[in-house]
């Protein structure tokens, strides 16, 4: 039965591996809870650790799936359990209430039996580690990997939002109208009750977003393309666009679909390969300008999402040039970090010298990050 | 541990008898609310009985309901406390005549006949346990939060005026959320998880079944199959519960006993906000005639 905790204490420690934040008091209260309740039923056992454990909803699917891997044969378990036996696990589960949120997950965060000896050992976990999505690099990532970052994807988006939204109002600085206030004092008497104040109108940007959707940077365009679009109030005006060595305007695809069909969407339907097939961003920019170069004025943010590898095509970047002296800020956001821009097919170096701002996103946080300095 | 089968089962019962179904886990999250002491946030989608929840577990327990409804900008005079003005204006005016001390006046002007309890103030002082309904915490702002929090941890509220105030009885508390946004970590950390998501075709006949007088069991039955699959189509606004509800006292006041396609098609507009959910909802059912 001892099994049983231990399985507890490590599907605890796999769960934060998983990136789930859970804190020590919380780990008070699941045993708490666990002593409450009857394990034998299996809904109230997963019930008592998903009430103090989980905190989001988009968290679930991932608890889910661990869930099911610690306790798979939860049934056959708990009927070879004995009364006595469950008793036994009862009082050292009391015993570590205190004990748990003292050491702080001490035992839990690094995974080796501790050096206290009433703490039981924890079993090393035997699959493989499962990184945190929304840290982890895009490139290189595999299928399941992809999945679980499209599930936390509307978690980041709603953050994104909420942070856009926090920005916005902490910039409101008003200033006194002087003028204003004094005519209206003189309805109180000289005494200046009621402040007016000038509130500062700041203008919501146009964004155009300009994105390769190359194999090279698969998964990024379309997560990005989904981020960009899903802060739509935030701005007057948003048009995407999608290119190879063609561009294309994409916006109406991606109102009609969400992340997961947008990838077969685009490639159905969108526009994007020209002559060759291979990312040719010369060729893009020259398309770009003679098709929709009109969506370009002085209004406009462009935000372009790619990593500037043009299969050794010439890097026009006069024509990048060219769109920078039409638009009010260009910001290019690279999945790559910063020493592999000098390396290989990549004409970065030279596509940066005409971009205000350049970024590195190599995960979902780099995006999130990068995009909330708009 | 048979003590606790039998309380969540009298629990499950208590709730259908004042008017809620749900299922095992919901019953032992709110058992173990009440067992730890600690608030029950509520998330999911919209029109899904998390507000219905707080005010069945109310009947049920017979405690009377005290709600908050949040919105943005709402300050703690909104919600805490606030005092009576008017009335204290009025009542030095009235002493000013008397040659009374200072401090005598004051004394008497914030004392508790001239506080205004607001919701969160009234859970604290109630004299029974009762039950506080936090509706759409996620409308609120950073500081509102922050002032929860404090109340919520401790369940004691402090006035200036008059000192702390602590809670008699432990309310039991119910956050709801839409999740429109972020709650801070320290607000969720403090509650227990309830993420009530549509039911089971099962369940949902049941709740049918509950809230729509007259209705036949197998009609319930298949309306709640025809909801499950309609759910699963990629809409805008998905049909809620209380959608649902309405939907079939719709088809019972027609005086239907089994669903036909015709009179589905007919009602859908019940169900469907939205004229594209609508268009695509008439494209499934006559793709697929799944009734």
């Amino acid at each position: 039965m001892a099994e049983l905790l231990d399985n507890v204490t490590s599907f605890i420690n796999d769960l934060r591996q998983a990136g789930i934040p859970i804190a020590a008091s919380q780990l008070d209260d699941c045993f708490r809870a666990l002593l409450l309740v009857d394990w034998s039923v299996e809904p109230v056992f997963k019930t008592a650790l998903s009430g103090t454990l989980m905190k989001d909803a988009a968290w679930l699917p991932i608890f889910d799936e661990i869930y099911g891997r610690h306790f798979r044969n939860w049934c056959r378990q708990t009927q070879n359990a004995r009364d006595k036996q469950l008793q036994v696990m009862q009082s050292s589960l009391q015993s570590k209430i205190g004990g748990m949120s003292n050491q702080s997950g001490q035992v839990l965060e690094s995974g080796q039996p501790s050096a206290n000896p009433g703490a039981c050992p924890v079993r090393r976990d035997l699959s493989p580690r499962m990184k945190n999505p929304i840290t982890q690099d895009f490139y290189g990532a595999t299928w399941e990997e992809i999945q679980r970052m499209e599930t936390v994807f509307p978690l980041l988006a709603r953050r994104l939002a909420a942070r856009m939204v926090k920005k916005r109002r902490c910039n409101q600085n008003a200033r006194l109208d002087y003028r204003r206030t004094m005519r209206a004092s003189l309805s109180t008497g000289g005494v200046p009750l009621n402040l007016h104040v000038n509130k500062k109108q700041r203008e919501k940007p146009v964004i155009v977003a300009l994105c390769d959707v190359s194999d090279s940077c698969l998964h990024y365009s379309y997560f990005s393309l989904a981020l960009v679009h899903s802060l739509e109030r935030f701005f007057r005006q948003v048009r995407s666009f999608a290119f190879i060595d063609q561009t294309d305007e994409v916006t109406a695809l991606l109102k009609q679909s969400n992340l997961s069909n947008l990838r077969s969407q685009v490639l159905l339907h969108a526009d994007t390969v020209g002559d060759t097939g291979y990312t040719d961003y010369g060729a893009a920019w020259e398309s770009f300008l003679a098709k929709y170069g009109d969506c370009l004025t002085p209004r406009t943010t462009l935000l372009i999402f790619g990593d500037g590898r043009t299969n050794w095509f010439p890097s026009r970047s006069d024509r990048l040039k060219e769109i920078k002296s039409r638009v009010r800020k260009v910001y290019w956001m690279v999945p790559e970090t910063e020493e592999d821009w000098k390396k290989g097919d990549s004409s970065m170096d030279t596509y940066r010298k005409h971009c205000d701002r350049v970024f590195e996103c190599l995960n979902l946080d780099g995006l999130t990050r990068a995009l909330s300095q708009l | 541990m048979n003590g606790m089968k039998r309380e969540l089962a009298e629990l499950q019962q208590g709730l259908e008898q004042a008017g809620y179904i749900c299922d095992t886990s919901t019953a032992t999250v709110l058992y173990l609310a009440a067992a730890l002491g600690k608030p029950v946030l509520v998330e999911g989608p919209a029109g899904v009985g998390k507000t219905a929840i707080a005010q069945a577990y109310a009947g049920f327990k017979n405690r009377s309901l005290i709600r908050l409804q949040c919105y943005e900008g709402i300050d703690e005079s909104k919600a805490l406390y606030e005092w009576n003005y008017k009335k204290q204006l009025l009542h030095i005016q009235a002493v000013a005549g008397r040659d009374l001390e200072v401090a005598e006046v004051e004394r008497e002007v914030f004392s508790d006949e001239f506080l205004l309890p607001r919701p969160l103030l009234q859970a604290i002082i109630s004299p029974e346990p009762c039950v506080l309904l936090i509706d759409e915490i996620d409308k609120v702002d950073m500081e509102f939060e922050a002032l929860l929090l404090e109340l919520l941890s401790e369940y004691q509220v402090s006035i200036p005026e008059l000192g702390t105030v602590s809670a008699q009885s432990i309310p039991l508390v119910f956050i709801t959320s839409n999740a429109s946004r972020e709650l801070s970590e320290a607000l969720k950390r403090r509650c227990l998880y309830l993420f009530l998501d549509f039911p089971v075709p099962e369940l949902e006949s049941r709740i049918l079944q509950l809230k729509i007088p007259g209705i036949q069991s197998e009609m319930a039955g298949q309306l709640a199959a025809a909801l499950h699959s309609l759910r699963l189509l990629d809409l805008k606004k998905t049909p809620s519960i209380a959608e649902a509800i309405d939907w079939g006292m719709a088809l019972t006041l027609l005086g239907l006993d089994t669903l036909e396609p015709e009179a589905l098609l007919s009602t859908l507009n019940v169900l469907f906000k939205y004229r594209e959910d609508l268009e695509k909802a008439r494209t499934a059912i006559m793709n697929k005639q799944e009734v």
